[in-house]
């Protein structure tokens, strides 16, 4: 009689075949996707574009269904946002123009150039902290300018151009170590991203520091890059970590500005 | 029609939306590698290119590979022959 163990081995074949054939598929999907990412970009950026546009439509129709007294109660509160964010704007003009003036003593200039760009992606659309914006090298954006505020508060690099499109990454990405300065005693630290708009700095006990210092970028043109949100100390620890919060909101960012 | 759900998911949805997505289908669909090209598509929308080796500048298109490869053994291993 005869017997047959090919049976056996056919699963283990299969399994390998399997594994070969999606080792081939990763190895073209490099070759294509490092190609034509691009291209990718230019294709979807349209579609981010209208979906930002949608998104304000759909905002302002759901306006139209909403409770009258929802309505006057929010109104209340956005007419004393924007009182404080007017108090906010002119304290900030105020130290503007005393750092431009203490620039002028000192025979340097705080002007630059910058584009204006849209956020066309931003988190949590992206799972790291990483912007997208729609302005590219025919704009005249390249690898390693500045990406800030309107208001001024630096928040990132560009790192990524396209014809008309480019990517920033944000100073909060996680691991990513910026320098910096507290306002306070003008003491130099390096801020750690830790993702989601946050950072993360280590600093010695006896550093004096509270809740609501700001900490600014290191050059002589100090933008403010974030503000001390939280302070973590146990009392047998020589260091304490200290929370910072990212000057821009990342999950609404609208304008910025691209400085060369 | 899955692929194309997700790549809608992708373009317009958060990544705690998306990302789940992609994760069950791969697990829920017999050798689903077009997940792979989805990986891709992820890593160059919303990636972030650190330039140190192929491997860290596909992060995402990496991990389902390596879950796709994972699931291939357990899928022989549970499968009723009956």
């Amino acid at each position: 009689m005869k017997t047959r163990f090919h049976q056996r081995n056919r699963p283990e074949n299969n399994m390998s075949k399997k594994a070969w054939f999606l080792l081939g598929v990763f190895v073209v999907g490099i070759l294509v996707f490092s190609l034509f990412d691009g291209m990718l970009v230019r294709i979807a950026a349209p579609l981010w574009k209208g979906q930002n546009a949608t998104a304000i439509s759909a905002w302002k129709i759901s306006g139209f269904l909403r409770d009258k007294n929802e309505l006057l109660s929010e109104n209340a509160d956005l007419r004393e946002k924007v009182v404080a964010d007017d108090l906010l704007i002119s304290s900030l003009r105020a130290i503007e123009n005393s750092r431009e003036e203490l620039l002028n003593t000192y025979g340097r200039t705080a002007t630059s150039s910058f584009v204006a760009a849209t956020v066309i992606v931003h988190p949590p659309e992206t799972p790291y902290d990483m912007i997208m914006l729609d302005a590219g090298a025919g704009s005249g954006v390249s690898v390693g300018d500045t990406v800030t505020l309107p208001e001024g508060a630096k928040i990132g690099t560009v790192t990524e151009v396209f014809e008309s499109d480019s990517r920033a990454l944000l100073y909060s990405t996680n691991g990513e170590e910026t320098s910096a300065v507290l306002e306070r005693g003008q003491v130099p630290v390096i801020l750690v991203g830790r993702g989601g708009g946050t950072f993360e700095i280590e600093l010695p006990r006896d550093v004096a520091i509270v809740a609501g210092d700001r900490v600014l970028g290191p050059t002589i043109a100090s933008a403010m890059i974030g503000v001390v949100r939280d302070i973590d100390s146990a009392p047998t620890d020589s260091f304490k970590k200290v929370l910072v919060e990212s000057a821009a909101r990342i999950h609404s960012l609208h304008f910025v500005r691209i400085i060369k | 029609m899955v692929t194309l759900m997700l790549v809608l998911l992708i373009l317009a949805f958060p990544y705690w939306v998306y990302l789940p997505a992609l994760g069950l289908s791969v697990l829920l669909l017999p050798l689903y590698w077009e997940a792979v090209f989805l990986g891709f598509l992820i890593d160059v929308f919303y990636g972030v290119r650190v330039h140190t080796g192929i491997s860290l500048q596909y992060p995402c298109a990496l991990l389902v590979l390596l879950l796709i490869l994972v699931l291939i053994p357990v899928r022989e291993r549970i499968r009723s022959h009956a």
